[in-house]
């Protein structure tokens, strides 16, 4: 076949890794009322189980010192389209998850929030990822590879830029470079979705990626010339109620909104319900949204709205759809 | 009783320290007394990661290109997973990829090595989703008779490179013909199809 134009086919072949990577999409309000296992321990396991296993397989030619342990490390953490994270959720009998198994794959796809947007939608060629449960917080597994795929991102920018700023000022810049990979080809280029959630999962995991050589007690430590990794981990540590999109809604394209949102008006009679109401008045307590107790990133969305940079979230959150006329 | 008093507090130092002699990082180690309920996790993700089996599961494809034209294939790949592990709606294969690929204009067989992370529904071992995946395989491809390579039939062989994004298929590959007379017996292919 005569290829005519490579530069065409190298730029199809982008733009189609770019989807790939970034397009799997997530809904809460799927599972609400549905009962599903905490997953914290087995979660905490598994991370435990692929850093281990990464550095005593280097046990003989052990990393020189810490930040090459982190290299070795993130190999096993990160792949360049799949997180082995979210592969390993959806294939594992150890991890509770809505939905689980073709048949209830198959009524997920054809009824979460994005199954009726626009035809040929980029963030439908993936199949959406199913919801889990950690210390009480509903988060898509999709979370978890934002967690360890940009939050390594971050963590290298931060290695290559923190010294230009004083203070922590590094931490505003950082963020912005987050939104403007979330405006590319990580989300609102090609899907046309922005997700704070996705943006706070991110940042969690930059603070994971740091928190393995520097801080007070580096989960990363040397035991008689072998690297270890603590016990102390504990996802539970990352995950708020912010990674919860039926909490953090995502800003959706003017084009796919329409449909989005009466997909989520199916669900305002069970904003009524006691599980519901249960659940957001937790989430409230852990997650206010007080100015006074907003996360570095929900202060930056905000300034980013005030300032007409961002539409304001608030317009997809459920509470205003189901407060409008129809 | 002074003497007892110091051999005690001898012993209070080395429980106390022991642990962090042994301990030499950037940092202290967060250490973090063992939650059982970790701990009984720990060995059960263990568990299900080394209980592995070997699986066939069955590839497709259908791509349009040169020098077949239309063809579709069948294969299968051999892997070794976990024996817990379902592929309904994501999971990982990599290991050896056979494939036979009847086409318009010839046929076409191969060998080599992939990996792929796809589903397979309620089908249970055809992965026929392929969201992204690559393989490298040594290829044979025999022409048919009035082919785009000409009137002869014509045996060829050679490496193709895929690799699938999404569902879709690019795949490229140079072969040499064992029936030319010429040392020109190289030929470009290339497709783009659907399947893996």
């Amino acid at each position: 076949m005569e290829m005519r134009s490579p530069t065409i086919l190298a730029a199809v072949l982008l733009l189609l890794t770019g989807t790939a990577a970034q397009a799997l999409e997530t809904d809460q309000f799927y599972a609400w009322g549905k009962p599903i296992e905490d997953s914290t321990a087995h979660l905490n396991a598994w991370v435990r189980v692929q850093i281990q296993d990464a550095l005593d397989a280097k046990a003989d030619d052990p990393p020189r010192d810490c930040e090459s342990a982190v290299d070795l490390v993130q190999r096993h953490l990160q792949f360049s389209i799949y997180q082995p994270i979210e592969i390993w959720i959806n294939s594992t009998q150890l991890i509770d998850r809505i939905p689980r198994g073709a048949d209830e794959t198959r009524d997920y796809r054809d009824s979460y929030l994005l199954s009726r947007t626009v035809p040929f939608d980029f963030a439908r060629w993936l199949h959406p990822s199913p919801t889990v449960e950690v210390n009480a917080i509903r988060l898509g597994a999709d979370k978890l590879a934002h967690f360890f795929s940009e939050g390594w991102w971050y963590y290298n920018w931060w290695k290559q830029n923190r010294d230009e700023f004083s203070g922590e000022a590094w931490q505003g810049a950082m963020l912005a470079y987050g939104v403007r990979l979330e405006r590319w080809v990580q989300g609102q280029l090609l899907t046309g979705i922005i997700s704070p959630a996705d943006m706070e999962a991110n940042y969690q995991g930059f603070i994971f990626y740091r928190s393995l050589c520097h801080g007070d007690q580096p989960l990363l430590y040397r035991e008689q010339g072998r690297w270890q990794f603590s016990a102390s981990f504990d996802i539970g540590q990352y995950v708020s109620p912010a990674w919860d999109e039926s909490w953090n809604p995502n800003i959706h394209s003017a084009r796919r909104w329409p449909n989005i949102r009466e997909t989520m008006r199916g669900y305002c009679p069970l904003l009524q319900s006691t599980w519901v109401i249960e659940q957001r008045a937790r989430y409230a307590e852990l997650d206010p949204a007080g100015p006074d107790r907003q996360t570095p990133l929900e202060k930056l969305l905000a300034e980013m709205v005030a300032g007409g940079e961002l539409p304001d979230p608030r317009q997809f959150d459920i509470t205003t759809v189901c407060s409008e006329p129809d | 009783m002074k003497r007892n008093t110091s051999i005690t507090c001898l012993f209070v130092f080395i429980l106390l320290f022991l642990p962090v002699l042994n301990t030499w990082a950037d940092g202290d180690s967060a250490t973090a007394p063992q939650n059982p309920t970790n701990e009984v996790a720990l060995q059960q993700v263990r568990d299900e990661l080394q209980d592995v089996e070997r699986r066939w599961y069955v590839l497709t494809r259908v791509r349009w290109g040169y020098p077949l034209r239309f063809s579709a294939g069948i294969g299968a790949m051999l892997v070794t997973q976990p024996r817990a592990a379902e592929c309904a709606s994501a999971c990982l294969l990599r290991g050896w990829h056979f494939e036979v690929e009847p086409g318009q204009y010839g046929i076409q067989g191969s060998v080599g090595w992939g990996r792929v992370t796809g589903a397979t529904g309620r089908t249970q071992r055809w992965l026929h989703t392929a969201n992204w995946g690559w393989a490298v395989r040594g290829a044979a491809l025999r022409t048919w008779r009035w082919g785009p390579l000409g009137p002869t039939p014509q045996t060829l062989v050679g490496v193709e490179g895929n690799l699938s994004i999404v569902r879709l298929n690019f795949s490229a590959g140079v072969m040499h013909s064992l029936s030319s007379q010429t040392d020109d017996g190289w030929v470009i292919t290339g497709a783009l199809g659907w399947g893996f």
